[in-house]
Parts: C-alpha cells; sequence; structure tokens
C-alpha cells in the first residue's frame, strides 16, 4: 500500500512563480487605482461612483477594494451549456482545463471551395458553424468573419442567426449595441426555454472589447451593462498591442490588459454580482519591422501564459488567444505559429482559447487553418494529459513475463491500454513512404482541404426547436425594417 | 529610496515538470527492481564478466541481474555534467562547446538516415558523402544548432567502413560537436585517431573532447556485444557516449507510458553500471527515442505527442538522477517537409525546449527518422529560435511594468516614441527570419510565397555561399588516409554489394 | 454460406482464441470438409481483418489477436487438410541476419504470415547464414524472409541468399527482404524475389510468391 504519494495529473507548466503574481497583481490595482480609466459611458460612471470609485469626469480610478471584491464575486468555475444539452459539447471552465474555438471579425474569409479570399457573406457563418460543431477538440463557436453583404449594422446578428442553428457547441456572440444584442439574447433564451431556464443554462457569451491604452468605450460598456442586466456570461478583452498601445515589456502589456479587463469585470460585477466574467487579451507586440499586430509571434503565447497565470491567481478564467497566424496562405509557417501558440494555451490551461483559425494577423477567416489547428489540439492534449504511473502502468510484472528479447504486441497488457494511451491523428499522416506515394503524395494540406469540404458535405448538426427558427427568422425581419426606417431617416 | 526585495521568489524562465518526485521514484525503484528480478541480456563475454566479478548474478551465460546496490555505487561515480567542445577554427580557437548538465538545451541533428531530399531535385534518394557534407555545412551556418550528427549514412562509399567517410564528410562541413556512430571498435578507434589529427593531438582531447558516440540497448533489455565493446573502449579513451534505447511503447516496451519509462531506465541504468565499473568518472549521456509503434500503420513514431511527452518525463528523470540526457525533437513522420513537419517539429521542439534537457537530437529527420531534410533542418532553426524567445520568460521588474511611463501615456495615448519602448523593443522581440509578417499587398507583390518556398531558398543560399575550407589539403589528405587504409583492410568483406 | 462459417469468419474477426476451435470443431462435426471451412469461413474473416486495418479501423493488437485464432483453429484443421492433400500455404521461414539484433519488424511479419495461413517457423535474431542454410534442408519452406535494421547488416541478407545458392537450395525457395533501410531496389539487386515496405505487405508478397495471392 502506498502512501504520501502525490502524482500530477497532467503536466505542471509555470511561466511566473507565485510572489511574482502577487506583484503584477497589485501593479494592476495600482493602475487602476492612480491612474484610472476613460470610462465613454455615463450610466456606467455613475454605477461605479455610487460602488466606491473616484471619478473626475470621464476618468475612473477604482480604490483597489473595489476591485478585490469583484473578483470575489466572479466565479472561477461554471459551465457553458451546449444549447441541445449534449453532455459532451458542455464547457466546464475551472482550474486546469483549455477550452478551444475560433475568432470573430475577420474582413475576409479562405473560400473553401476556390481557395481564394474575398470579403466574408452571410453563408460563410454557416460553413463555420458546421465545421466547428464536427470538429472534436473545437469547443465553441465563433464566426471567424464580419458579414459583408448585409447592412452593416446588422452584420453581428445574421452571424449569430446563421450560426446558431447549424452547431448546438456554446457560441461567443458580439455585437454592436443594445439592439443587435438584445434580438441575439432573445434566439438564445428562446432555445434555452425562456430567461429563468437560460440564466441556470446559459448557452451563449457575450462578448466585448475595450481599447488600449485604458479606455472603456461607449460601445464595450453598453453591451456589458446589456449581457450584465440578462446574465449573459462576459467575455471583455482588450487587444493591447505592445510597443504601440501598451508598454513593449511583456510584464507591463499584461498589467495593462488587466487593468482595462478588471475596469469591465468591477462594473459588471456591481450590476450582477456573481456574473461569469472572462478577463482577456490578445496581448501581442507591434512588428517593428511591417508595423502590424502580430498573431504569430512567440510573444503573444508567452504574455498570453502570463496573463493566464495572473487570471488564475485572481481567481478568474481568461479569454485566451491561439492558433492563429501571421501567414497569408495554409502553408507551414500558419502550422508552426498556430502550434505554438495552441500548446502554449494547452498548457498555461487557460481557459477559452480563441481565434483558432485566424490567418494573415486577423485578416483573414480560415477554415483549413481551424481544421488543422484541431489536430495541433488533439496533439497538445495528449501531452497536457500527461502521464499516469501506478502499479499497472509501471508495468514492472508485464516486463518481467516479456522478458529480454520479447515483444509486447500480443500481451494482454498491450491489447488494454493501446487505444487509451496513444492519440491517434487524423490529418498527420504516419503512412510509410511507400503507402504515402501510393496515396498520391499528398502534403498536409491538401488532406486538411479535403477534411473541411467533406464535413460541409456530410455533417448534419442537431436541429433547434421550431420555436427558435421562427424566432429567428421575426428577429432579423425586424431588425431589417428597423435599419431601413434608421436610414430612411437620416436621408 | 528604492529597496531590494527579500523572500522573493522568481521564475526567471517558463518552468515544465511531468512528474512529481514522488514518481520520478516510482519509476526508478521499478527500474531496479527489474534489472535485479528480470535482468538483462548481455552478449558480450567481456562485459559479463566485468559485472559478475562485482556482484551481479549471471544466469545461462549472458542473462545478467544487477543489484539494487551496484546502481546506487555507479552513481555516485557518475558525471553530473559532460563537456563536448567542437573543433578549432583556423585560429586554433575550438568555439562551439556543450555543456550538457541539468535545466541546459542544446539542439542538434539526427543520424545516419538511409535516405535525403536532395536539395536541387527535391527528390528522395539514398544519402551519400556530398549530402553528408552539405547537411553539416548547413548545421555549421544555423545559429540554433549545437551539434551535429550524420543527416544521412554514406552510402556510397564501402560498406564495412562507412563510419570513418562519415566522419570525414562531417568535419569539412562543420566545426560544431559531433555525435558519430561506429561500425564496430574498430571504426570508432579509427574515428578517434582522426579527431587527434584534426585536433592537433590527444592532448587537446584530454582537454575536452570533440566528439560523443552514439550506441544503443536493443529494446526490451538487450545489449549488443558490439555495442558494449564500443561502450568500454569509449570509457577507456575518455569518449563521452549516448547509451540510450529506442522503445516502441506496445510493441518493444510496454504500452504505458510509464512502463516505457522504466524499461528505457532500465536498459540505460544497465550501461551506467557497466561503464562507471569499467572506469569510474566514464561520461555517459542517457535517455533516448522513446515512443510508440503507431498501431495502425507499425511506423515507429517520431513526430507522436507520446514522443515528446516520454522524453519531457524522462528529462524529469534524469535531473533527479542528475545525468546528462539525450532527448528528442525536429522531427517528423511527414515524408516531405510540409504542414505536418512544421505542425509535429513545432509541437516536440516546444515541449524539448520547455523541460530543458539537454542534448536534443534529430533535428531535420522526416519520414520516421528514414529520412533527412534540409529544408526541415532550416526551418527548425527558426522553430528553435521561437522556442528559445519563449524560453526567456517574463521579467517582472520596476522596468517592466513601467508604472509610470503607463501613467505618462495615460489612456488613450500611445508608447511608440516612449523612451521606454525605445530602451526594449529590440532585446524584447524576437525577429523571424523565415516567417513572414507582411500584410497581403506587400506579400502578394513579393510572389504570393508560401514559407516553404523561403525556406528552400535558405538552403540554396547557404550551400552555394562561397566557403573557405575548414582544414588545408594537408590535413585532409591525413584524415582520408585513415579511412582508405580502413577500406584496405576490409576490401574483401565488400562482395560488390553498394548501396548506391 | 451456412451460419456455422459465418460464426467462424465473426470469431477470427473479433480475435476469439477460445472459441475459434471450437468452431472449427463443430463445423467438422457438422460434416463441413476442410478446405472449405477454412476458405469459405477463416480466410473471409481474414480477409475481413486485413480491408478493416487497411481503412484504419482494426489496430495491429487486434489484427495480431485475429491471426491468433487463425491459428488456433488451423491446428485442428492443417493434419485434415495435409491428409486430403489439400494445397496449404505453405511454411515460412523468418529470421533477422547475423549481426543484428532487432527483430520487432521480422516478429510483425512472421505474425501476420501467421494470420494469413502460413506455417511460420522462427530462427530469432543474429542468426548466421549457415544456420538458415541448415533450416531449409531441414524444414522444407516455401518462403524465406530475412530482416535486418542496419546498413551494415544489410549484407547479410546478400551473404544468406548467397549461402543458399552454394548449398543448391536456392532455386527451392523464395526470398524475401525487408526491414527500415532495406527498398525493392535493394532487393532486386541482392537477388531475392521480393521485398515488403511493412508487415502486412510482407504478408501480401508471401501469398504472392506462393501463388496465392
Amino acid at each position: 500500500m502506498r502512501t504520501n504519494y502525490r502524482v500530477n495529473s497532467g503536466t505542471r507548466f509555470h511561466v511566473f512563480s507565485k510572489d511574482q503574481l502577487e506583484q503584477l497583481f497589485w501593479d494592476t490595482l495600482h493602475i487602476l487605482e492612480y491612474t484610472g480609466l476613460d470610462v465613454h459611458h455615463e450610466e456606467a460612471r455613475e454605477i461605479l461612483k455610487k460602488a466606491g470609485a473616484w471619478v473626475d469626469g470621464i476618468r475612473v480610478r477604482l480604490p483597489s477594494y473595489m476591485v478585490r471584491k469583484a473578483l470575489s464575486m466572479a466565479p472561477r468555475s461554471f459551465t457553458l451549456w451546449a444549447r441541445d444539452g449534449d453532455p459532451k459539447k458542455n464547457i466546464h471552465i475551472g482550474p486546469g482545463r483549455a477550452y478551444f474555438g475560433p475568432g470573430p471579425t475577420c474582413p475576409n474569409f479562405i473560400d473553401p471551395y476556390t481557395l481564394e479570399r474575398r470579403p466574408y457573406v452571410k453563408g460563410d457563418a454557416e460553413l463555420v458553424a458546421k465545421v466547428v460543431d464536427a470538429l472534436p477538440n473545437i469547443d465553441f463557436c465563433e464566426s471567424l468573419g464580419s458579414i459583408s453583404d448585409v447592412h452593416v449594422d446588422l452584420s453581428a446578428l445574421y452571424e449569430f442567426a446563421y450560426m446558431f442553428p447549424n452547431t448546438s457547441k456554446p457560441i461567443v456572440a458580439w455585437s454592436f449595441r443594445w439592439d443587435d444584442s438584445e434580438a441575439i439574447h432573445k434566439i438564445a433564451i428562446t432555445e434555452a426555454g425562456g430567461q429563468e431556464a437560460f440564466e441556470r443554462r446559459p448557452n451563449y457569451v457575450h462578448y466585448c472589447e475595450p481599447v488600449s491604452p485604458l479606455v472603456s468605450t461607449f460601445e464595450a460598456l453598453d453591451k456589458l451593462i446589456f449581457a450584465a442586466r440578462h446574465r449573459v456570461p462576459l467575455v471583455f478583452t482588450p487587444c493591447p498591442i505592445a510597443g504601440a498601445t501598451a508598454p513593449c515589456t511583456l510584464a507591463g502589456l499584461i498589467a495593462q490588459a488587466a487593468a482595462e479587463s478588471w475596469m469591465g469585470l468591477t462594473l459588471a460585477q456591481t450590476i450582477a454580482p456573481g456574473l461569469p466574467f472572462f478577463m482577456g487579451g490578445v496581448t501581442s507586440i507591434l512588428d517593428m519591422q511591417t508595423m502590424i499586430f502580430s498573431y504569430g509571434a512567440p510573444e503573444l503565447a508567452l504574455a498570453e501564459c502570463g496573463l493566464t497565470e495572473l487570471a488564475h491567481y485572481a481567481g478568474i478564467p481568461l479569454w485566451n488567444t491561439g492558433g492563429c497566424t501571421d501567414s497569408k496562405t495554409l502553408d507551414e509557417q500558419a502550422a508552426i505559429e498556430g502550434s505554438f501558440s495552441v500548446m502554449a494555451a494547452a498548457l498555461c490551461g487557460g481557459d477559452l482559447t480563441h481565434d483558432v483559425g485566424y490567418t494573415e494577423s486577423a485578416m483573414t477567416g480560415s477554415l483549413f487553418q481551424l481544421c488543422m489547428m484541431d489536430e495541433a489540439i488533439g496533439w497538445s492534449r495528449r501531452v497536457t494529459r500527461g502521464i499516469e504511473v501506478n502499479e499497472e502502468t509501471l508495468a514492472v510484472e508485464v516486463i518481467k513475463s516479456v522478458g529480454p528479447n520479447g515483444h509486447y504486441l500480443r500481451h494482454p497488457h498491450t491489447r488494454k491500454f493501446f487505444k487509451t494511451e496513444f492519440w491517434y491523428p487524423t490529418l498527420c499522416d504516419r503512412h510509410n513512404y511507400e503507402e504515402w506515394s501510393a496515396a498520391g503524395s499528398l502534403p498536409m494540406r491538401e488532406r486538411v482541404i479535403a477534411k473541411v469540404r467533406e464535413i460541409l458535405e456530410t455533417h448534419t448538426p442537431p436541429p433547434i426547436k421550431k420555436e427558435t427558427r421562427d424566432v429567428i427568422e421575426k428577429v432579423l425581419a425586424d431588425a431589417e425594417a428597423r435599419v431601413k426606417s434608421t436610414d430612411t431617416k437620416k436621408k | 529610496m528604492e529597496v531590494h526585495k527579500v523572500n522573493y521568489e522568481v521564475n526567471a524562465t517558463p518552468t515544465l515538470q511531468i512528474l512529481t518526485e514522488d514518481e520520478i521514484e516510482a519509476i526508478y525503484f521499478s527500474s531496479l527492481r527489474v534489472l535485479e528480478e528480470t535482468g538483462v541480456r548481455c552478449y558480450n563475454p567481456e562485459g559479463v564478466d566485468i559485472l559478475h566479478a562485482h556482484g551481479a548474478h549471471v544466469e545461462d551465460k549472458n542473462l545478467v541481474k544487477v543489484p539494487s546496490w551496484m546502481v546506487e555505487r555507479a552513481r555516485s561515480t557518475l558525471p553530473k555534467k559532460v563537456t563536448v567542445v567542437g573543433m578549432p577554427d583556423k585560429d586554433g580557437k575550438r568555439k562551439y562547446r556543450m555543456d550538457l548538465v541539468k535545466n541546459s538545451a542544446y539542439w542538434g541533428t539526427g543520424s545516419d538516415t538511409p535516405y535525403t531530399i536532395d536539395p536541387y531535385t527535391l527528390k528522395r534518394r539514398r544519402s551519400t558523402y556530398q549530402d553528408v557534407k552539405n547537411l553539416a555545412i548547413i548545421a555549421e551556418a544555423l545559429p540554433n544548432i549545437d551539434f551535429f550528427m550524420s543527416l544521412g549514412i554514406t552510402q556510397d562509399t564501402a560498406v564495412g567502413t562507412y563510419d570513418r567517410w562519415q566522419y570525414l564528410a562531417m568535419l569539412e562541413g562543420t566545426n560544431k560537436p559531433i555525435n558519430i556512430t561506429a561500425v564496430d571498435v574498430e571504426g570508432l578507434r579509427d574515428q578517434l585517431e582522426m579527431a587527434y589529427i584534426r585536433l592537433g593531438g590527444k592532448e587537446e582531447w584530454k582537454k575536452a573532447p570533440a566528439f560523443s558516440l552514439y550506441i544503443e540497448p536493443v529494446s526490451p533489455l538487450s545489449h549488443d556485444p558490439i555495442v558494449i565493446g564500443k561502450l568500454l573502449f569509449c570509457c577507456d579513451n575518455d569518449i563521452p557516449f549516448v547509451y540510450t534505447p529506442c522503445p516502441q511503447a506496445g510493441a518493444t516496451a510496454p504500452c504505458t507510458l510509464a512502463g516505457v519509462l522504466v524499461q528505457a531506465l532500465t536498459e540505460s541504468l544497465f550501461g551506467i553500471v557497466l561503464s562507471q565499473l569499467r572506469k569510474p568518472g566514464a561520461q555517459v549521456i542517457i535517455g533516448g527515442l522513446l515512443s510508440q509503434m503507431d498501431m495502425q500503420t507499425t511506423v515507429m513514431a517520431y513526430g507522436s505527442p507520446e514522443m515528446a511527452l516520454l522524453s519531457a518525463a524522462y528529462t524529469d528523470i534524469t535531473k533527479w538522477l542528475m545525468v546528462p540526457m539525450y532527448n528528442t525533437s525536429g522531427c517528423s513522420d511527414a515524408k516531405m517537409f510540409d504542414e505536418q513537419a512544421a505542425m509535429e517539429a513545432t509541437l516536440n521542439t516546444f515541449i524539448a525546449g520547455l523541460i530543458g534537457g539537454n542534448m536534443i537530437h534529430d533535428v531535420g529527420y522526416i519520414e520516421s527518422g528514414l529520412t533527412s531534410s534540409p529544408d526541415m533542418l532550416v526551418a527548425c532553426d527558426e522553430i528553435i529560435g521561437m522556442v528559445k524567445r519563449f524560453l526567456q520568460g517574463i521579467p517582472v521588474t520596476r522596468e517592466t511594468v513601467p508604472l509610470e511611463t503607463i501613467d505618462q501615456v495615460g489612456p488613450g495615448g500611445h508608447y511608440l516614441g516612449t523612451d521606454h519602448t525605445l530602451r526594449h523593443f529590440k532585446t524584447e522581440f524576437w525577429k523571424p527570419v523565415l516567417m513572414d509578417r507582411l500584410d497581403w499587398d506587400r506579400w502578394v507583390k513579393a510572389g504570393s510565397k508560401p514559407m516553404r518556398e523561403r525556406v528552400h531558398q535558405r538552403v540554396l543560399e547557404i550551400l552555394q555561399a562561397e566557403r573557405e575550407p575548414l582544414f588545408d589539403e594537408k590535413m585532409y589528405k591525413e584524415l582520408r588516409r585513415i579511412c582508405e587504409l580502413a577500406d584496405e583492410r576490409h576490401k574483401g568483406e565488400e562482395m560488390g554489394i553498394g548501396i548506391v | 454460406m451456412s451460419k456455422i462459417l459465418e460464426q467462424l469468419a465473426t470469431a477470427i474477426i473479433e480475435g476469439d482464441i477460445d472459441n475459434t476451435p471450437k468452431l472449427v470443431q463443430k463445423a467438422l462435426d457438422e460434416g463441413l470438409e476442410p478446405l472449405s471451412i477454412l476458405n469459405d469461413g477463416m480466410v473471409m474473416g481474414m480477409n475481413e481483418v486485413g480491408r478493416r486495418f487497411k481503412a484504419g479501423e482494426m489496430f495491429v493488437p487486434e489484427v495480431l489477436m485475429s491471426a491468433e485464432a487463425m491459428q488456433a483453429g488451423l491446428k485442428i484443421l492443417r493434419p485434415l487438410l495435409v491428409s486430403s492433400g489439400a494445397k496449404l500455404l505453405g511454411k515460412v521461414i523468418m529470421a533477422t541476419v547475423q549481426g543484428d539484433l532487432h527483430d520487432i519488424g521480422k516478429n510483425l511479419v512472421g505474425m501476420m504470415c501467421e494470420g494469413a495461413g502460413f506455417e511460420v517457423i522462427d530462427l530469432g535474431f543474429d542468426v548466421p547464414a549457415e544456420r538458415i542454410v541448415q533450416a531449409v534442408k531441414e524444414h522444407k519452406p516455401d518462403i524465406v524472409g530475412l530482416s535486418a535494421l542496419l546498413t551494415t547488416t544489410m549484407r547479410q541478407m546478400a551473404y544468406t541468399i548467397k549461402a543458399l545458392e552454394e548449398a543448391g537450395l536456392r532455386d527451392k525457395v523464395k526470398v524475401m527482404v525487408g526491414g527500415a533501410p532495406v527498398d525493392a531496389e535493394f532487393a532486386k539487386k541482392i537477388g531475392a524475389d521480393g521485398y515488403g515496405s511493412n508487415a502486412a505487405a510482407g504478408a501480401e508478397l508471401a501469398k504472392k510468391l506462393v501463388g496465392a495471392a
């Protein structure tokens, strides 16, 4: 009988020590308390002021106790529910678990059939949702684009309306303002069975984005207030650019991103105590030669790991970034950069990792990148699962019975474990040269393209309720009427 | 005044751990049990005699059972650090140095693939002397490659004495430390002689060895007579050697990863015990290519997550044992340099870097170790660069969390011209060489090239660059003479069966 | 196809080592011809196993279970088939050549050949040419399978083939070779009859060499 035996459940990875995290934590509070943020939302300023914030014009400074109180109310562990209740598709946010999904709002899309880069159109949201629904290692859905062929104010609503029926995995929705937030919410609660049922089992997350450095925009906070009042779990995520809109040292980048997030957190928890809240950030660098915001830099992966640890130290989950690239095409660079940030996200275990499928530094969404990264995520998850060390897996008796020069191919121990101990690839090819040649000597990208097309042609996502379909039709019609009347008024 | 922090622990780099100390101990003591109760087959009578004379039990002529106390005693004389230093430049300085010790990571290539990808035709074919030399030249030019192994077997030379020719080809291409292979003890002796010549005498070797030898036990638990002969020769001649198995989980090792670790450690511990009996202080590096037989294709997987995970876990064990680690990364099961090769190499290089140990080989392997690829090698140099940036971690100081600058810039401002940015952007940001960060229009204007074309371009640039020979004609002739003498001695054995 | 033969095929596919001989016996008791039991039951099962393995639906340990079941059934059938004069697939001698201890590939090919219905005699590893010649004289196999992992030991394959020639046995057996550094070109060069790039290909080749595929 073994005792006092400590094991690692999975790998253990750290960027910071506890002491460094404590320092970063208090540095972040310092920024919020002494520098503060510009908050471009009058009602938000009033709510915060009433709760104890120091407000000078639009500048809002938060005494540290306010932020710590907000942190203490926000949950570390909760569930995002699949709309059809499929337990395999629920997301259990909590210590040690990393989930993955695409990102929003790329202007361009790689057409899965012509392979051309073109503007993102209505039907694309449907394709993305379908592929997300089918890929085993993609856990939540975003659209990978901004719809170009509808009225500009309605693109977010159309995205949601096209994604929702085509995947039962939880969706992360963004919107422009209160109107479309409301319409999106109506779709989601109809499927959930009403507002109360939704609050118990939320099936989507609301995404808003403040501006760096240290600005809470009206739109971001208005959407935040909407989500808080309707108890929609929130992602509040800045995109600070090291060297441009944030300090170029990664620790400074992290502290600023956290400060920006925690302004939103404090407002959200003041309105809706206990609301699930993801702090965030796409924390990367300005490439000083090309002047792009890099989505493939190792600094992105590293800073995200640091930010994840700070979030977990503070006791809330992180909206992480990975599986994205600066490459303009489906190539080796896309594989390298995407895999790198995927592995980093898996190692640090935080929490919802988005932007899987971004190419061209977030300018173009690609189902191929998404599908290729599904394989990288599977790979990474096998690593982070670690090694189980116990009497049975140590296999001393098995080794003894096989002995020197024997083999294990027929041993019952092998038959028991070969399916669970090994990960089996679907896109990485392990055939020998002869068999690979006989199958056409295909590079991986060809297999990726074929797999995406196969999913699009064969996958049938679980259906939504009849009444939800009706509501979708109605909110779209209402929205079209609304923008028509505003446009006429403007004229 | 700025007061210095006390009681403040810093992660100066990221840290990764697979196994707890308890788990490491469970594996170690399991290995001791296997070594003592199951035993290993050692087919070298001299090796068996040494072990028997010092307390091992021998059954059935060559089944050797080693009691735990012999392992414990061997560990007490085993070096915790092994240093290998490359060959002298024209100025006589040996500038490439590897200190293989806990938490230090060096990357290098893999050895003895039967095939290579021709750099000009991109066709797969049998490797030759010129290929080995070319690949060594590429390795010499790459900043993140620290040591070289022959990325191809010289198959246009005599089969039985190819090892001397292969070493000569490597010496022609690079001054970096080399991990050699040898056909037999005679081949090893010849290569040592060549190293003495290249170094300018045996005394230089004594200062620091210029190569290590790669040898391996055969899993499960079997030790080849010629290999053990080479091991003993290394002990006698101050040659560091890598004694690492290539167990395949589910085929030549237990299917469970913990069981693979137990068996692999048992196999290497046997080499440690024998070496320390032969010569206390003999320099051993352990580790291995720990992977699985892919149960769908029967291929030994080089790009699997299990390979990376096993290597990392084994590194945890070697840190605990305080013995240098022979790790694996930069390799793939892909048959060409493509997205799969890029993905697998990135993931396993990342893990190998994070775990930090020590001599990381097989950079440049594709096709599960059967083919070497110049393109893969060059691309991996970039991947290692990315990983090294990550390994620098994130310092948390008043300078790196610039509260005053943040306050001065303020909400809505920017950092582009600040002193703080100017002070840091050059060191804080890694500069890619082969990764493209242009925007769409500029990328299209530059020819819409996928990465593989940029990589291949770099390969050709390196090969076509003018270079001075690393040593003069006279030395070349001396080195070549050893190869020719060996051919002469063995000419009857070839039977005209050249492979190429 | 009768029900019992269907059950037998299923038992082979599922690698049911216990049940396969029982079903063979039952089929014999029901009066079925041994050759029909083999070809219409067991071989049908093994063909399906081959198909599933190729399609990635079955894994090596499962295929080997099926091979074991096949052999367990053949143990009963083989003497009956021999006495009835039916043509069996024949015998294969497997060896990893002298100087090479790496024999997992050879083991795998051997097991796959057993699955195909061959009788396999395994000489082990580090086997000198003379021992192989001796074994050919003694067992009179249809095929000799040689494996090597190292380029240096690859030469031993050529020595072995030469030794078979010198003993006057070369035209009595087919020689197939395999191993990581071996390829079709090398096989041709040393005068082997065929090369298998992996275990499944090796077993296929063996069938081809005896004219059964």
